[in-house]
């Protein structure tokens, strides 16, 4: 079974991230990247399925060549080759998707996996997309997945319940929190990585279809206020509830 | 102004990040020393347990320690799938094949957070297949290292009895010979991660009437062995969470193939191991006051007094100053060290030197590191009082700092 996952290089989500002076986009000077958290899921997914049906796991991203490393991991987590797609600009979702499905076509894979979303813009509009641009069935906040010879069993949940459905191969399917646990890479893992194949080509995107006019920086909080002690307190706090929180 | 990202605080769950490994708590200082130190394979390899740490462990350590567990079950069998405790195992006999630095950076990794937890893969490794490594025939070598790399399987280093301590080079367990091998009696203490054990190796007198240090032999002795006593040692109020116990020995048959090493030559078996050893608990030293150096930057930082953040003091800063140089100076000291005992030119003196220095300055620097953070120090959830007790360990464990400098001196008399 031929796998493609397709990953994110993102600020980790601890970075204090700072608006740069176009109020367009974040200054990343100082800000860690890590591989996107919800690709995590898409790659021990691959891994996982590789295990029980054989085949190869190949990782794809569209990025700078800092994204090596990020390539780097997932490769020491067990993938057999990564593709780095490289471009400078800033791509919008069509343009990435594009990229993303032309290449995929040569790989002609069963199966392609992605997280649900980056947790950089949260567009979660590639997974999609790719699939539609080759014409593959597509399941979307996947977290619990099974594979048949043609088909998949994809079960998500929805608002009030769990949705289960079915398609036949090849997919796209977007990856949730709880499909599995990512596996941590071993010692081994990471010295064998140095010695896959990790193919570099330069990418030209289409132009993009949308443009980021404004970034801003989530409202200060307010100062919490104390309202009063023990029962006396009790009136005033749902007074607040009611009338300033409005969740009453 | 800077803030987050609107999208990224909204986007998914705390608990994704923590879970991924990718909330990391603090910054760790001594990440800036080690990148320099070595090679980008090993900051890697450092970075995943340092993660794996983060997520995996640090959450639970409070839990274990107010209910005064063991490392739990699964903690170890997460290790396990990390593959640490194959770790310096050669390849070919199913382990990850890495070196005595990233022994040591696993250390420097885990330690961070607690000792018990280092140590648990650490004294598997560096006291528990090290001498079999080092001293072992093929035949043992295959008979348990791959099962020692799959976690299957855990050594204990059986070296100090209730009557030899220091003194180890004579033990009063005994192995007599006989048409089937050897029968040992005695008891064995302190041996850390005896109730995960599936093997004892057992460090025995054989020979009264030999010189000093050529009385000895070691013998593997398996857990189940009929004879074997294993109980917990209890009261203990340092590495909690790591199993220490004593291990009884009431004419325990054991084969002739299990003689470790040569007849009557036994203790330079058990203190060659040591050297390597002495490293690993020198990494727990420098790994508590990289923790320290962290929390007292931070809370200086944070911690106003007198109108203005503490850290300002100059008292303060000094204590700082001097967490972060012992950071630098442990890291670049370990790493070189490691170096020359994978060549095989490392001296005893040389690791008896790290071990002492580290751990006597961890434990002097760490309580001076509480004390400029104030009472806070003592509450366990801030971390620091673990440290404090953990070190004390750092300065008897694997060779009392006072006797290791009657070793020490010994090239410095004519
Ligand atoms: C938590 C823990 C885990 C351990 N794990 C293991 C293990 O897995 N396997 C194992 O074999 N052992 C283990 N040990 C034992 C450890 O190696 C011994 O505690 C150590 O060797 C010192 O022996 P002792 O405690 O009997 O001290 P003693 O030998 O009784 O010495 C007591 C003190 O006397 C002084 N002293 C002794 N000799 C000299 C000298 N020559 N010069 C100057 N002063 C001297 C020192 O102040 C010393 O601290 C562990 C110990 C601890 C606390």
């Amino acid at each position: 079974m031929e796998i493609l996952v397709l990953v994110k290089r993102v600020p980790a989500t601890d970075s204090q991230i700072k608006i740069a002076a176009d109020g367009k986009s974040y200054d990343a000077q100082g800000v860690e990247f890590v591989l996107n958290p919800y690709d995590e899921f898409a790659v021990e997914e691959a891994l996982k399925t590789k295990e029980a049906r054989g085949g190869t796991v190949t990782v794809m991203t569209l990025g700078t060549s800092a994204a090596q490393k990020d390539l780097r991991t997932c490769l020491a987590m067990g993938a057999d080759k990564a593709i780095l797609l490289t471009c400078e600009d800033h791509p919008d979702s069509a343009a990435v998707a594009s990229v993303l499905a032309e290449k995929s076509k040569e790989l002609a894979p069963d199966l392609i996996f992605c997280g649900k979303q980056a947790v950089d813009d949260d567009a979660g509009q590639v997974g999609p997309r790719v699939a539609t641009l080759l014409g593959f069935a597509c399941a979307t906040d996947v977290n619990s997945l099974e594979i048949g010879d043609d088909t998949f069993a994809a079960t998500r949940d929805i608002e009030g319940g769990r949705e289960t459905i079915e398609g036949k191969l090849p997919a796209v399917i977007t990856c949730q929190k709880g499909l599995n646990e990512p596996r941590y890479p071993n010692l081994k893992g990471i010295m064998a990585a140095k010695k896959k194949p990790l193919d570099e080509a330069a990418a030209t995107p289409p132009d993009n279809k949308v443009e980021v006019v404004a970034l801003e920086p989530p409202a200060e909080r307010p100062a919490p206020s104390i309202l009063g002690e023990g029962a006396a307190a009790v009136t005033t706090l749902i007074d607040k509830l009611q009338n300033e929180a409005k969740v009453l | 102004m800077p803030g987050r990202l609107h999208t990224t605080v909204r986007s998914a769950p705390f608990s994704l990040y923590v879970h991924c490994g990718f909330m990391r708590r603090m910054a760790r200082r001594i990440d800036t020393y080690l990148k320099r130190l070595v090679s980008e394979e090993k900051f890697d390899f450092y970075s995943v347990v340092r993660d794996f740490a983060d997520a995996e462990i640090s959450p639970r350590i409070l839990d274990w320690e107010r209910d005064h567990t063991l490392v739990p079950d699964d903690a170890i069998a997460k290790m396990g799938e990390l593959g640490l405790f194959g770790l310096p195992i050669e390849e070919r006999y199913g382990g990850q094949g890495g070196d005595h630095t990233d022994l040591v950076l696993m250390g420097l990794a885990l330690g961070y957070w607690s000792h018990s937890v280092a140590i648990t893969p650490g004294a598997a490794l560096s006291l528990g297949a090290k001498p079999l490594q080092l001293s072992g025939t093929e035949e043992q070598k295959q008979a348990h290292l791959p099962a020692l790399a799959r976690g299957e399987r855990m050594f204990v280093f059986g070296l100090t009895e209730p009557g030899r301590g220091s003194d180890a080079a004579n033990p009063q367990v005994t192995a007599k010979k006989n048409a089937s091998g050897w029968v040992i009696n005695g008891e064995k203490c302190w041996s850390t991660n005896a109730k995960w054990a599936s093997h004892v190796i057992v460090h025995a007198l054989t020979d009264p009437d030999g010189r000093n240090g050529r009385r000895s032999t070691c013998l593997i002795a398996p857990m189940d062995a009929p004879g074997v006593h294993y109980q917990e040692m209890s009261g203990k109020r340092v590495w909690e969470q790591s199993s220490t116990g004593s291990i009884v020995f009431d004419n325990v048959q054991v084969a002739a193939d299990s003689l470790l090493g040569e007849e009557h030559n036994g203790f330079k078996v058990m203190a060659t191991t040591l050297n390597g050893g002495r490293l690993f608990i020198a990494a727990l030293a420098v790994a508590s006051i990289a923790f320290a150096l962290d929390k007292c930057s931070t809370y200086a930082e944070e911690r106003e007094q007198f109108g203005a953040p503490i850290g300002r003091f100059q008292r303060v800063q000094d204590v700082i100053v001097d967490l972060d140089i012992a950071v630098e100076r442990g890291t670049t000291w370990l790493m070189d060290l490691c170096g020359r005992f994978d060549k095989g030119t490392l001296s005893r003196e040389s690791a008896a030197k790290c071990k002492v220095d580290c751990s006597q300055v961890a434990s002097d620097l760490l309580v001076q590191a509480m004390e400029v953070c104030g009472g806070v120090s003592c509450l366990d959830e801030f971390g620091l009082i673990r440290h404090h007790n953990d070190l004390f360990v750092t300065r008897v464990g694997e060779g009392s700092n006072y006797a290791l400098r009657d070793l020490i001196v010994r090239p410095l008399r004519s």
